[in-house]
């Protein structure tokens, strides 16, 4: 009988978890001329940063800068201010309108972007007026465990930290219209070392655990109502070992762009299954006006922007959560190497960094 | 001891020299279709010899045997080797012919004991069923009078279609029954043999002595379902049209179940993609694409009334119970006038009725699903009764999915039908049917469908007169539908789905050998119900929604004539008129002029009350299909057909959910109107044991409704804002070759199809691929389809099926670009790229045991491996990018592996 289920199981499981597996896809070495803008502008001090890159062949993972242009950002006085290129390495090239700007973003004024090429082309973005806020009133964690099938057709159970965040809608008859962005800073402190001269580092590595995932949330009817809403989870290991900040943007957006990332998020985040919404071309908010046919790649953003925080520590959220020590020496008397590389030198983590954030507080 | 054997050395010795003498005799045969048991009768005949055998081991399929003058031992070792047979000289001319591993003395010796003893019955399907009928007093005359004869089934009582007669005398004539299932002819006065021939039943002969003009009642009796013809030629709509429409395919049932099933359920809809010019988009999509056209375009009905979703677990199975189908008919090519609303095909599903006489039952348990059919006599010989129940189980096996979401999702069906059939006198019947389906799909938290078909369906049938056949059919139907996230903040559920009624009168008129025409008057309306969208628990921030939909009505009047001009020529030609309404209420938007329709474009709207007319249609839709005998077995075909369609399912995915609607043709929906042209030929060879079709066809749709890009179809009151109206053509060609007779049957068919879109817009960013045409979502150029069973005996057989299909079109990215972070794939063009071709081989293993003497149950066992390959075919290809990767193409294959089934069936 125990075999008739086994049987029964596998049949059951063929069929159900189906199977996802990488396949190759033609790359086109063709040059891409297509102009691509991703830049915002919020009711912060800033700097707010655009991008101006040509769009690139599928399969090759490098974005060419269009530099030498002209970025203005207009508002509806026909008011100036220009967007300055920041040359940081040879792989990062963006334009920037510095902090504490002349023009500061005010809810119910609209503002576009301007921007004038080497060549001479001429793109500019539809003015959109910068929404009320909505601001955000708190991290929510709960633990989670889920299951998933590896490549290797093995079911792994994992545990994941659900991030939400919980926001008061304020009063008004329009609905809302939200987008958030997360990302987790967490703290990692080398083993004790026993050199006269070694120092024992603390390091603070930023993880952008939701970074494809784009989350909106259209809310009409809700006054004075909380909602929560999910925006991410995080696979629980030993960043939560010690102490680990979560920082939620959350930014209240007009319709448009809001209707924009729901399209992003089709295109980008497809699950793979037969319900998929068939994936097309997404017109962003930037047009040439000289070439209306033309369809640039992109879109500048006009944004409230609230930002969160929430420090966590290891078992904040239950003992099933709690993580064990990840580092340690491979032998009992405190020398010698250790379990990980960067349990003796946190500085290779990717993204790793001993400046700690401005808003860490110990 | 020594005595002993010299003894039987001796005896031996004489057998051998006896049989020696025999097995040199001269034989002169000419036998076509005729059984191993009917050439070892006419050897005993010939050469004076007897065979003994148990007759469960001989194959009861046709074979062809021609001797002219070898002798008898070359034709045994050409007989008997080749159908899995020895044999062995018993003495006194007496042969033994069994298995060859059981020509020993053990076996032999009981054999004979038995054969002897008269133990070993004859099968009862090998002799005619003989009848007599006596018209008038005996009388010595030269009259000639009339007889009208009606050939029914034994059990059934169903009026038999297509039944060849051969009247015995020295007037020899052959007749064919009309599609009333009778026959006319004048005899002269005396006796006569009337002698009747049909695939799948056994001879009928009839002593009829003539002496008045008069009816008689010829009545056939079904062979055993395991000795049956194999292959196409087994269903009587096939032997009826086959030979001169085109693009007409029926599979016999006995195929149905025998073909390698997923999970081992047999499946109707899922059988005709091993057809030519049928696929579909792979395991768990729903429905089923003809000749390159959309799921919707095809008409599915259930006798006569039509179901608008027939898929089980969101495509996996589909709704037909096969223990309950009659016939199963697909018209790809030519279309009767009689069937219409669909613009590329119409799958023709007949049930059985109930038996008359006998009670009969079933019960089965597979993989998937169990199923409990019963039927038998109400009133004997006057009222029947058909129940047909199954029930997935798979609901329970997915608790043991070793994955969270398996363990919290549930998935199950459950369909049933009871049909009760009455019969008024002589032709008069009355047939009420009542079905309904039902599905639960949930996947963990995340989501869930429910959706069910309810249909009631009545057909009352009376003769009028002797030629005319008058017919009613009324049908209600529903198909409700449902899609729910159950949790969190966009938690909401969400109804829709459609109620359809059909009120119809056909009548046939068989006015003489040369014509036969239908005509009739239908009216059949669809109504969608309110979509109703509601948030589920607090925090949900969904807003309730009430689409309130609109109704479709026609009225169809429709004249077809089967003429059959000469022997030669053969003609069907019909015409369907249609008038059709758009009904409120409904709110039809006005848009800007020289805007698109847009929701930003709406300046005005106008309400129509319920019942209102919002638009109007109509058309007339010829038909014509002809066709040419050239000699015997060549057929050169034609067709031309115009169909229209009135309802469109609206949907943007290559498998439709549950949910997507069902919408009628309105002021911006236009009706798709299509024509079909097909030339096609066929021709059989070496005694028909094969066959070869090929056709050539040509289809243009226009008002194609062709979702816009990123098209909200659901909950919206004013759909023309997500759709263009377009234009398809599809073209090619189909060829299969059927080997029909032999231990090895099959088919094999290659079809080359392509199925192009076209959809413009006086606005560019409308258009899609600049107003080229492009591939639609089922266009794939090269489909090879191999069907082969071996029957090494009556009851046991091994099939293969084997699929090949060319990848499917995709949206593929050239590009990406970056936006917020996030690394977008930018789709330039619509279906520009294909995924892996789709290639399939599974094996099935059906043994049907003999009837229990004790209990009087049957038991069928079905073994079976699915995908046996085991290839990951892909349903689709995605382009996602995971955390800080890039992005990827990634193929989802919705079976991964081998798929094993077990199903056992008991009847009784």
């Amino acid at each position: 009988m125990k075999n008739s289920y086994v049987y029964l199981g596998f049949a059951f499981t063929s069929l159900l978890t189906s199977c996802i597996s990488e396949v190759d896809f033609p790359v086109s070495d063709k040059p891409i001329e297509e102009i691509m803008i991703d830049g915002d502008f919020t009711d912060q001090e800033g700097p707010h940063r655009l991008f101006l890159n040509y769009a690139a062949p599928f399969g090759v993972s490098r974005f060419k800068s269009v530099e030498n242009a002209a970025v203005w950002l207009v508002d509806d006085t026909e008011a100036r201010a220009q967007y300055l290129p920041v040359k940081v390495n040879s792989d990062t090239f963006y334009y920037e309108l510095p902090r504490n700007s002349a023009m500061q973003g005010i809810a119910g004024r609209s503002y576009h972007v301007e921007i004038t090429l080497p060549d001479g082309r001429i793109y500019k973005s539809v003015p959109q007026v910068l929404p009320q806020r909505v601001n955000a009133d708190s991290i929510v964690l709960e633990g989670s465990v889920t299951t998933r099938v590896s490549t290797a057709d093995v079911v792994i159970e994992e545990r994941n930290a659900i991030v939400s965040v919980e926001s008061v809608i304020p009063a008004g008859t329009e609905p809302f219209y939200l987008r958030w962005d997360a990302h987790s800073v967490f703290y990692f402190q080398e083993l004790v070392k026993f050199g006269p001269f070694d120092k024992q580092h603390e390091c603070f590595i930023p993880d952008l655990f939701n970074q494809q995932r784009v989350v909106t949330q259209e809310i009409a009817q809700k006054n004075g109502q909380k909602i929560r809403v999910e925006i991410g989870k995080k696979l629980i290991d030993y960043s939560f070992e010690n102490s680990l900040y979560f920082n939620v943007i959350q930014r209240s957006i007009n319709k448009e762009t809001f209707d924009y990332w729901n399209l992003i998020a089709k295109v980008a985040n497809p699950q793979g299954t037969v319900f998929d919404t068939p994936p097309a071309s997404i017109r962003g908010n930037i047009f040439n006006e000289a070439n209306p046919k033309e369809i640039p790649l992109g879109y500048f953003e006009v944004a409230a922007v609230d930002t969160i925080r929430r420090k966590v520590f290891n078992g904040v959220m239950g003992e099933p959560y709690f993580v064990l020590p990840y580092c340690s020496y491979a032998n009992p008397w405190g020398n010698g190497p250790a379990n990980h590389d960067e349990c003796l030198n946190c500085i290779i983590l990717k993204n790793s960094t001993y400046t700690k954030p401005h808003y860490w507080i110990d | 001891m020594k005595k002993t054997l010299l003894t039987l050395l001796i005896a031996a010795s004489v057998q051998i020299i006896t049989a020696q003498n025999v097995l040199d005799k001269s034989v002169y045969l000419n036998l076509e279709q005729a059984t191993v048991y009917d050439v070892l009768s006419a050897l005993e005949r010939q050469c004076g010899i007897r065979f003994c055998y148990d007759t469960a081991v001989l194959p009861w399929y046709q074979i062809k045997v021609v001797s002219d003058g070898k002798n008898l031992f070359k034709v045994l070792n050409k007989l008997l080797p080749p159908n899995g047979l020895a044999y062995a000289a018993l003495g006194d001319n007496l042969f033994a012919v069994c298995q060859p591993q059981d020509r020993n003395s053990t076996y032999l010796k009981d054999l004979k004991q038995r054969w002897e003893a008269g133990a070993i019955e004859m099968p009862a399907f090998i002799k005619p069923l003989e009848q007599a009928a006596v018209l008038g007093m005996a009388h010595s005359s030269t009259d000639m009078y009339e007889v009208t004869g009606l050939l029914r089934d034994e059990e059934s009582k169903e009026a038999l279609a297509g039944v060849a007669i051969s009247v015995g005398g020295e007037n020899h004539k052959t007749l064919v029954t009309n599609t009333l299932g009778q026959f006319t002819v004048k005899l002269v006065a005396g006796e006569h043999l009337l002698t009747t021939y049909m695939p799948g039943y056994r001879e009928s002969k009839m002593k009829l002595s003539l002496y008045d003009n008069g009816n008689i009642e010829i009545l056939m009796a079904v062979k055993p379902e395991a000795l049956q013809e194999v292959l196409i030629e087994g269903n009587r709509a096939s032997n009826r049209f086959q030979n001169s429409l085109t693009g007409v395919e029926a599979i016999p049932m006995r195929t149905i179940k025998e073909l390698p099933a997923l999970l081992g359920e047999a499946d109707v809809i899922k059988s005709l993609s091993t057809l030519a010019g049928v696929t579909s988009a792979g395991e768990g999509a729903s429905g089923f694409n003809v000749r390159g056209g959309n799921i919707d375009q095809n008409l599915t009905l259930q006798d006569d009334a039509p179901l608008f979703n027939t898929s089980h677990v969101l495509g996996f199975f589909s709704v037909y119970n096969p223990d309950l189908i009659r016939s199963v008919t697909l018209y790809k090519g030519h279309v009767p006038a009689q069937y219409g609303g669909r613009t590329a095909s119409v799958l023709d599903v007949k049930l059985r009725d109930g038996n008359l006489t006998k009670h009969h039952g079933q019960i089965g348990f597979g993989i998937a699903a169990g199923k409990l059919i019963m039927e038998g006599p109400l009133w004997k010989n006057k009222v029947s009764y058909m129940l047909g129940l199954r029930r997935s189980y798979s609901d329970w096996m997915l608790k043991l999915v070793p994955l969270a979401e398996g363990k919290t999702s549930s998935a199950w069906f459950f369909d049933g039908l009871s049909k009760i059939s009455i019969r008024l006198g002589q032709n008069s019947t009355i047939a009420a049917t009542a079905y309904g389906t039902k599905d639960y799909f949930r996947y963990g938290q995340a989501f869930g469908y429910e959706w069910n078909n309810r249909l009631v369906n009545v057909v009352a049938k009376h003769p009028i007169g002797a030629k005319i056949v008058s017919s009613w059919q009324g049908n209600y139907g529903t198909y409700k539908a449902s899609y729910s996230v159950p949790v969190g903040i966009n938690a909401f559920g969400l109804n829709n789905g459609l109620e359809y009624y059909n009120l119809g009168w056909r009548a046939i008129w068989v006015a003489n050998t040369a014509h036969e025409v239908t005509g009739g008057i239908q009216w059949n309306t669809i109504k969608g119900l309110p979509e109703v969208l509601n948030p589920v628990g607090a925090s949900s921030v969904i807003l309730p929604a009430n689409v309130r939909k609109d109704r479709g009505e026609d009225w169809v009047l429709f004249l077809q004539d089967e003429w059959k001009w000469s022997e030669k020529w053969r003609f069907s030609m019909g015409m369907r008129g249609v008038y059709y309404r758009n009904i409120g209420e409904k709110t039809v938007y006005t848009y800007g002029a020289d805007q698109p329709q847009t929701v930003e474009n709406i300046i005005d709207s106008v309400f129509y009350e319920k019942g209102n007319t919002v638009k109007t249609y109509a058309g007339l839709e010829p038909r014509l299909s002809a066709s040419w005998r050239w000699r015997d077995q060549k057929i050169f075909k034609f067709s031309y057909n115009r169909m229209r369609q009135y309802a469109h399912l609206i949907s943007n995915l290559v498998s439709p959910t549950p949910v997507d609607i069902w919408q009628v043709s309105n002021p911006y929906i236009a009706p798709q109107t299509a024509d079909n042209f097909d030339i096609g030929y066929s021709t059989a060879w070496n005694d028909r044991r094969y066959e070869l079709d090929a056709d050539v066809f040509y289809r243009k749709t226009r008002s194609v409704p062709v979702f816009r890009n990123f098209a909200n179809l659901l909950v919206n009151d004013h759909l023309e804002t997500e759709l263009l109206s377009g234009s398809m053509e599809s073209y090619g060609a189909e060829c299969s070759v059927k080997k029909k007779q032999g231990y090895w049957t099959g088919w094999l068919t290659y079809t080359y199809t392509r199925s192009l879109i076209r959809a413009k817009s006086p606005f560019a960013d409308l258009t899609i691929n600049e107003g080229n045409r492009y591939p639609s979502d089922y266009d794939q150029p090269h489909q090879v389809n191999v069907y082969a069973k071996y029957a090494w005996n009556p009851a046991s057989s091994l099939s293969f099926n084997f699929i090949y299909r060319s990848g499917r079109p995709v949206s593929g990215p050239p590009r990406v670009y970056q936006v917020g972070g996030i690394v977008v794939p930018d789709y330039v063009a619509r279906n520009n790229f294909r995924i892996q071709d789709y290639i399939r081989l599974d094996v099935s293993m059906n043994i049907d045991q003999n009837k229990s003497k004790i209990s009087g149950v049957k038991r069928s066992v079905s073994i079976g491996f699915y995908n046996l390959l085991g290839r990951k075919n892909p349903y689709s290809v995605f382009f996602r990018r995971d955390a800080n990767t890039y992005p990827k193409a990634y193929k989802l294959s919705i079976i991964g592996s081998v798929i094993p089934s077990l199903n056992i069936t008991y009847a009784y």
